[in-house]
């Protein structure tokens, strides 16, 4: 498995790509080699024992078939080193001197020049090489052959031949195990950045990706990618940190003196009689003024669990009997705007939470279902353990949330009535989603076919 | 009844003396922790609303100091602080109650209110009684003039903290706190439903309404109008 991710690493395949590409162009380089060399030996050779045929033909000029015989014995000792083939024949071909054992069977013919296979022994078990000779008909009909066995043209072809397949195998090795290494460096290092990714998706937003060991400063482009992606999220943290600091002291700076202006309201109205025609008014502006502040205290509560409030202070809680709570209060309220409730708690469900928060939650959920899926819907509440990873859904039979607007909805202060004229100040699921986020829960909006249907996955607690 | 409130800010201190005056209490004030723990120590209070953050010596330490000294003065804790984690210290450094600021007055009334009357319970009870509105608590059984009435457990523990502090605001935030045992911010007034509920059992069919409403505060439970 974790060869497998190895492999998959674009290192490793630029590694084992270039490796490829090396050996490949050895390839060439030794081809070229070969050719050319081969080319130079054959013509070299060919020159060769054209200048001996054409001494010894000067030598039968000269001394004549005896004088030559005696020449070819003597160049053609078979203990002298090299590689020549003599043969003098007569007109019919009988040898007469020289080192090969007769007229040879043809090959290939090439006007004079001939190719034969001839055995020889040097050192060992006899082998057969290839041979060429230049042919001469000497004045009298007699027979020249002169000639050179192919043997260190073999030799250099085998030695070529190894000295490939060596530099093939040696490159594709080193490739792979050069790869390996920078793959291996490469991930763990791409893993680091990876993890801590991970890390701040789960809402660890203070987590950054930890340097190289060692603390080696400005080094390479990681160290850099390392560096930028951290001031990048200290930026971001920043900017949020302010953002929600404004948020949070603009709720917080108002809920006081919002408070006293209730308090006085409500003061005026104790001073009133029953029978005060302005009762109706005042008391109407203590409403308003309640609605406000919950508004506030909901963008509070918001603000906080976003910035992880609480989350040393988890308990194990059961999901389960959160959620009966919340159905034992809001069932009557249920009944009475005509809906019905219906539960279904499949046994206890443990989680790591906050059991207030989660209450609220669940609370939330419930109150905008019944806010949004109308008279005679069906709100239906599930706990399921799921094997350690309880999930919540919270679903309703109502008109539901079109796809597009799903996301959005989760955001604060988004009301998809464009009027507004339903009682709610957008934030409840807002405040859901901060609270699903705190305890590292997935809060996922679906179709329920019809009406909507939101699905809470709580990890595994622990 | 006296009652000491220990605040360092002025405006919420004179504005929580101004009405607990007209409510009818002896106030006295406090500005710093350690006032507050001379005045706690020495005066006779029926109450004390703390804050928790004081100068000098802060509310929990105060409390503590109170509670060490064997002086069983009932107290409201105030904070800025709502979290749950924070009622909790808050409650168990020895408070008897806690109120996240800002408050209603009418809130706040009602919470002294039922923590004096905690003081003045003596002993368990085992009979409650609200007019001719009955509840054994032994046999967890609600009369009304004689008629047996069936109430769902919930309903009873309801009524029961209603009759409990029977003359007495009792606010929505108290409801879902002591009979619910949850301390949030319901988006729709979920409680209403259940006290109409219980209102359709206790009072329906009987000429005097027992429970009534009281407009921008809670509930109260009530035999004389």
């Amino acid at each position: 498995m974790r060869l497998h991710r190895f492999f998959r690493t674009t290192t490793f395949r630029l590694a084992l790509l270039y490796a490829v590409l090396f050996s490949a162009s050895s390839l060439v380089l030794f081809a070229f080699i070969y050719g050319t060399t081969s080319v130079l030996i054959a013509r070299e050779r060919e020159q060769s024992i054209a200048a001996n045929m054409a001494s010894l033909q000067d030598h039968y000029a000269a001394t004549g078939l005896r004088g030559l015989a005696a020449a070819i014995l003597a160049r053609a000792q078979p203990n002298r080193v090299g590689d020549n083939i003599y043969l003098l024949t007569d007109p019919q071909f009988r040898p007469i001197a020289g080192n090969g054992t007769g007229w040879p069977p043809l090959v290939e013919q090439d006007g004079p020049w001939l190719t034969f296979p001839i055995e020889r022994q040097l050192l060992g078990e006899p082998e057969v090489y290839l041979a060429k000779a230049l042919h001469a008909v000497l004045p009298g009909g007699y027979h020249l052959l002169v000639g050179q066995d192919m043997r260190t043209q073999e030799r250099f072809r085998r030695a070529i031949v190894e000295a490939l397949i060596w530099s093939v195998a040696i490159t594709l090795c080193l490739g792979l195990v050069v790869g390996l290494v920078m793959s291996r460096n490469t991930l763990r290092r791409i893993e680091s950045i990876n993890s801590a990714a991970e890390r701040i998706m789960r809402g660890e937003l203070k987590h950054r990706i930890p340097g190289r060991a060692g603390g080696r400063a400005g080094g390479d482009e990681f160290d850099r990618l390392t560096e930028n992606l951290n001031a990048m999220l200290d930026e971001i943290d920043r900017l949020m940190g302010s953002m929600r600091t404004v948020t949070h002291n603009i709720a917080h700076d108002l809920r006081s003196p919002l408070t006293r202006v209730r308090n006085r309201l409500e003061s005026a109205l104790a001073g009133m009689d029953e029978s005060d025609p302005r009762r109706e008014t005042v008391e109407q502006a203590v409403t308003e003024a309640d609605q406000l502040l919950a508004t506030f205290n909901a963008l509070l509560s918001i603000a906080d669990a976003e910035a992880g409030a609480g989350r040393g202070d988890m308990v194990p809680v059961d999901l389960e009997a959160v959620a009966r709570d919340v159905a034992e209060l809001y069932e009557p309220l249920v009944e009475e705007r005509g809906l019905f409730l219906e539960t279904r708690l499949l046994g206890p469900a443990l989680v790591s939470g906050n059991r207030q928060l989660l209450f609220q939650a669940i609370a939330n959920l419930i109150d905008n279902a019944v806010k949004y899926a109308g008279p005679g819907r069906r709100i239906s509440l599930t706990v399921e353990p799921g094997n350690g990873r309880p999930e919540l859904v919270v679903a309703d039979d109502g008109p539901g949330i079109p796809a597009s607007d799903r996301s959005r909805v989760l955001e604060r202060f988004v009301r998809l009535d464009p009027s507004r004229s339903t009682p709610g100040s957008g934030l409840g699921l807002s405040l859901v989603a901060a609270i699903a986020r705190l305890h590292n829960a997935t809060l996922s909006l679906e179709d329920n076919h019809p009406g909507l249907k939101v699905r809470i996955r709580f990890p595994m607690p622990g | 009844m006296r009652i000491l409130v220990v605040e360092d800010d002025e405006k919420t201190a004179a504005f929580m003396v101004k009405g607990l005056n007209e409510a009818g209490y002896v106030v006295d004030h406090a500005a710093t922790g350690r006032d507050g723990l001379f005045l706690a120590t020495s005066g006779d209070y029926d109450a004390a609303i703390v804050d928790r953050m004081l100068p000098a010596l802060d509310g929990l330490s105060l409390i503590q100091a109170l509670r060490a000294a064997n002086i069983q003065t009932p107290i409201l804790i105030l904070s800025a602080l709502g979290q749950v984690d924070d009622r909790v210290s808050g409650l168990r450094a020895g408070g008897d109650d806690y109120l996240t600021k800002p408050f209603a007055f009418s809130e706040l009334l009602a919470r002294v209110e039922s923590l004096l009357r905690r003081r003045g319970g003596s002993g368990p009870e085992t009979r409650l009684t609200v007019g001719d509105l009955e509840m054994d608590l032994l046999a967890r059984t609600v009369r009304r003039g004689g008629t047996l009435i069936e109430l769902q457990p919930r309903e009873f523990r309801l009524l029961e903290y209603l009759m409990r502090h029977a003359g007495q605001v009792v606010t929505r935030t108290m409801l879902l706190e002591n009979v619910w045992d949850y301390h949030f911010d319901p988006q729709t007034n979920v409680i209403d439903v259940h006290i109409s509920r219980l209102r359709q059992k206790i009072d329906k069919g009987f000429e005097a309404p027992l429970l009534h409403t009281v407009r921008g505060a809670g509930y109260c439970i009530r035999a004389a109008p």
